[in-house]
């Protein structure tokens, strides 16, 4: 539970009411210093080799600070399963540096060709973990073999009950404690 | 079901594309993105024609739907009733 130190209190009693600012109180919490949020809505279908960029999600992810603050990454793409039992996938963050992150906090579930699934992720990077520079450009990416659906973001070309084309989704909550 | 995206996979070098909708021609073949912009190709070397992509999309359909009527064939020689069939398959 977050707490608010007594000293970050500014009382004012000087008045005929009791008024307490909280705006030091509050700056001295945890906060979000910016959503970062992408989309991708192309069925697209990619290599079954390893080492593949499936896709782009953007070129222009610009962090306010990653030396310094945290990040959440949540994303969420629809797929037309490929009976893939396992997948090994992830992010790359392509700045002054390249960063991987293969594999962290994937959900997935294997469908058969034909049927719906979701390629999803739910992590935490700290601090100096990702690229500084400005302008990053983010793969969504195989990183084994055999681990692509039969397609990204499927459409009414592969069921009739996807009326509207599916889109995927990633956000990322940048901030500091 | 969209049998494009298993057939182009049988073919050596396909690297990825944007397919909206399953082409349905030469031109529309041709006219296919690649997946990802790393890279400028859908094909590495020399992409299929249509025309073979198409046998390859009927012939894995064929292969599909001939394993649908095996498993037809040995449910009717178990002495199943077409309901039962109907329910398993």
């Amino acid at each position: 539970m977050a707490k608010i130190k007594v000293d970050d209190l500014i009382y004012d009693n000087s008045g005929t009411d009791v008024t307490l600012d909280l705006t030091t109180a509050f700056d001295n919490l945890g906060k979000a210093i910016k959503i970062h949020h992408f989309e991708y809505n192309t069925r697209t279908g990619t290599a079954a080799s390893a080492d593949v960029n499936h896709f782009t999600w953007t070129t222009e992810f610009s962090p306010v600070d990653a030396a310094n603050n945290s990040f959440v990454i949540t994303a969420s793409v629809p797929a037309n399963g490929k009976s893939q039992d396992w997948t090994g996938y992830g992010l790359r963050f392509y700045g002054n540096t390249t960063k991987d992150f293969v594999s962290y906090g994937n959900f997935y579930a294997d469908q058969y060709s034909g049927y719906m699934t979701t390629y999803g992720m739910h992590y935490h990077l700290g601090a100096g973990a990702l690229p500084t520079s400005s302008n990053q450009t983010i793969y969504f990416r195989q990183y084994t073999a055999n681990s692509e659906p039969d397609w990204f973001c499927p459409n009414s070309s592969d069921n009739s009950r996807l009326s509207a084309q599916t889109r995927a989704f990633l956000t990322i909550t940048e901030y500091k404690n | 079901m969209s049998y494009f995206s298993k057939a182009v996979r049988t073919f050596e070098g396909f690297a990825g594309a944007k397919v909206p909708q399953d082409p349905t021609n030469q031109a529309e073949f041709e006219a296919l993105e690649p997946a990802c912009d790393d890279r400028g190709y859908v094909w590495e070397g020399t992409a299929p024609t249509w025309a073979e992509v198409e046998a390859k999309m009927n012939e894995l359909r064929a292969a599909d739907e001939a394993a649908v009527a095996t498993k037809r064939s040995a449910y009717e020689k178990l002495g199943l009733t077409e309901a039962e069939i109907a329910a398993i398959l």
